[in-house]
């Protein structure tokens, strides 16, 4: 569950970025978050997982309470997110199956366990052949996969994407969103921020639109088709 | 922090001592030198101390000389000045010996090398003085003990080994003091220079840290590698400095000491626990203290 209670966000500088928002999301739903650019939407991201605190409201991601939790517990708040980040966040030095793996050794996983399941992710996301590249011998989208692989390496119960699609061709966004909405199926809580509205069109989720750091629409695109 | 995690920190840890080879190397040079001062300056006080000891049964005697011309009231009457002074309350006075000219002969005798030079001596030119032998207790409070001798018998008759034991007791409290400080001031380089080689490698890894980070990890995983960075510098540093203490005590030192036939050193291996010890006391301590501060301010991810 996560639930925004009138968050307001201004950074440092003083540039306000969210202003007010209320957010309910619960255990297991699939949301589109989209908005202009330099609405506020990953600044939405970066306060689930406290890469940024909000300046006033209250922000609550499961058991986590993040306007009040103290930093110690900061990471295993991001355990259970698993994040696409916009500008992907791969270790450079580490090859495409070693930055799955690390993802896991962070939380401490068996290497049994990494050693079988790593081939897994990656050829769920057919990068099976360029598991011994690093991230700057990949394109975009394959990079993109790899922190796709990474996400979810860990099981987590919130998987949010950034852009997921925005630099892969039409066939893989397609199939992307098809991986994401599989994963939502296994009861996860998914949340994907994007520009692209054909997508958002295409797959008719809850759709929550940010113009300016505030809601300014928050439609069931399910409940409509149902209807 | 889970404990299959270990091998993995511990691996990234040699990896970073490696890749900074030339800062990793200053690190241990001046650690290296850190330790032997200390080390040294430690044999050095130890070896000054135990001399001591074993001079103590003579530094701890005064002899107190009798005018030959004296007559025997005289004699007798600053013998009992002398025991007046020994029944004394918290008198320093232990207890005292008179030896007769005759006995001060014998005893001279049958020191070795002394016989051939004094066989042409008997009862009738016996050239050696009667003599109190006073052995004292405490040695810090010796010197009133001796101007109270000095009433007695005069300035010039009394004879000790306690300027001698004062003078080497100087000696090796300046030592104590100058290596001490020494030791600290090179402690303080070494630390620093650890810094940097540390604050080096986080420097170059900080994106790394960042994205470890927002990936859930905690702030051990992140620290560890550093960590255990400078405890290997101080490890590598303390087994290095025992092997140039050794050599530095039983070859240098025993050849400086064989110059005095007086001395002769501790054996190298009465040292065997206390100085390793002390080395890697100083290497983890340096290593980890300026690991951990280094990588402090990194974390605030
Ligand atoms: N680190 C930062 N410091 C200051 N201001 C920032 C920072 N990051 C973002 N902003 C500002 O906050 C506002 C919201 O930015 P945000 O990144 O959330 O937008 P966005 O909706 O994700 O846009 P895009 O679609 O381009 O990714 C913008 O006005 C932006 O300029
Ligand atoms: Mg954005």
């Amino acid at each position: 569950m996560i639930e925004f209670k009138d968050v307001t966000m201004v950074y440092d500088n003083g540039t306000p970025a969210l202003n007010g928002v209320n957010l309910l999301i619960e255990d297991g739903d699939f949301v589109f978050i989209v908005g202009r650019s330099g609405a506020g939407k990953t600044t939405l991201t970066k306060l689930l997982l406290r890469e940024e605190r909000v300046s006033s409201g209250k922000l609550t991601v499961d058991k986590f309470k993040l306007d009040k939790m103290p930093r110690r517990k900061v990471p295993y708040l991001r355990r259970s997110l698993g994040v696409v980040f916009q500008d992907f966040r791969l270790f450079p030095n580490m090859t495409v199956y070693e930055n799955v793996a690390f993802a896991m050794r962070v939380v401490g996983e068996k290497n049994s366990v990494i050693k079988k399941r790593v081939p897994y992710f990656l050829n769920l996301v057919e990068l099976t052949d360029k598991a011994d590249r690093f991230p700057g011998e990949l394109s975009g989208g394959e990079q993109q996969r790899v922190a796709f692989a990474r996400a979810i390496a860990n099981n987590p119960k919130i998987v949010i994407a950034d852009e997921p699609t925005g630099n892969v061709d039409r066939k893989m966004s397609l199939e992307l969103m098809d991986l994401l909405i599989r994963i939502n199926k296994l009861g996860k809580t998914v949340l994907v921020v994007t520009h692209d509205m054909e997508l958002v069109e295409r797959f008719k989720k809850r759709t929550v639109t940010i113009d300016d750091g505030i809601i300014i629409s928050d439609k069931n695109g399910g409940a409509v088709l149902e209807a | 922090m889970k404990l299959r995690n270990i091998p993995h920190l511990i691996g990234q840890g040699f990896v970073s001592f490696w890749r900074n080879g030339a800062m990793t190397t200053a690190a241990i040079l001046v650690l290296i030198c850190c330790m032997l001062v200390l080390g040294s300056f430690y044999v050095v006080i130890d070896n000054l101390d135990k001399f001591i000891e074993d001079q103590s049964e003579s530094i701890k005697t005064i002899n107190a000389y009798v005018d030959g011309s004296e007559s025997d009231e005289a004699v007798n009457a600053k013998e009992l000045m002398l025991f007046e002074l020994s029944k004394m309350e918290n008198s320093n006075i232990d207890h005292y010996v008179r030896i007769t000219k005759a006995e001060a002969l014998e005893d001279m005798k049958n020191r070795e090398g002394l016989e051939d030079v004094l066989s042409k001596f008997d009862e009738s030119n016996n050239p050696l003085p009667e003599t109190f032998r006073i052995h004292f207790k405490d040695i810090d409070s010796v010197q009133s003990l001796m101007r109270d001798l000095e009433e007695i018998f005069g300035a010039d008759m009394i004879k000790s080994e306690v300027a001698m034991y004062e003078s080497v007791n100087d000696i090796s409290t300046t030592i104590t003091l100058v290596g001490l400080w020494l030791m600290l001031i090179l402690l303080v380089i070494a630390i620093l220079i650890i810094m940097n080689t540390v604050k080096l490698t986080v420097f170059a890894r900080r994106k790394d840290i960042a994205i470890m980070r927002y990936i859930g990890a905690t702030s051990t995983f992140v620290v560890s590698p550093f960590i255990v960075e400078g405890i290997l510098i101080g490890v590598v540093a303390a087994i290095i400095s025992t092997g140039i203490q050794y050599y530095l005590y039983t070859e240098v030192f025993a050849d400086i000491a064989a110059g005095y036939s007086a001395i002769s050193l501790v054996p190298a291996l009465d040292y065997l626990y206390i100085i390793p010890v002390a080395f890697l006391a100083i290497g983890l301590f340096a290593g980890i203290v300026a690991s951990a501060t280094s990588v402090k301010k990194h974390l605030d991810v």
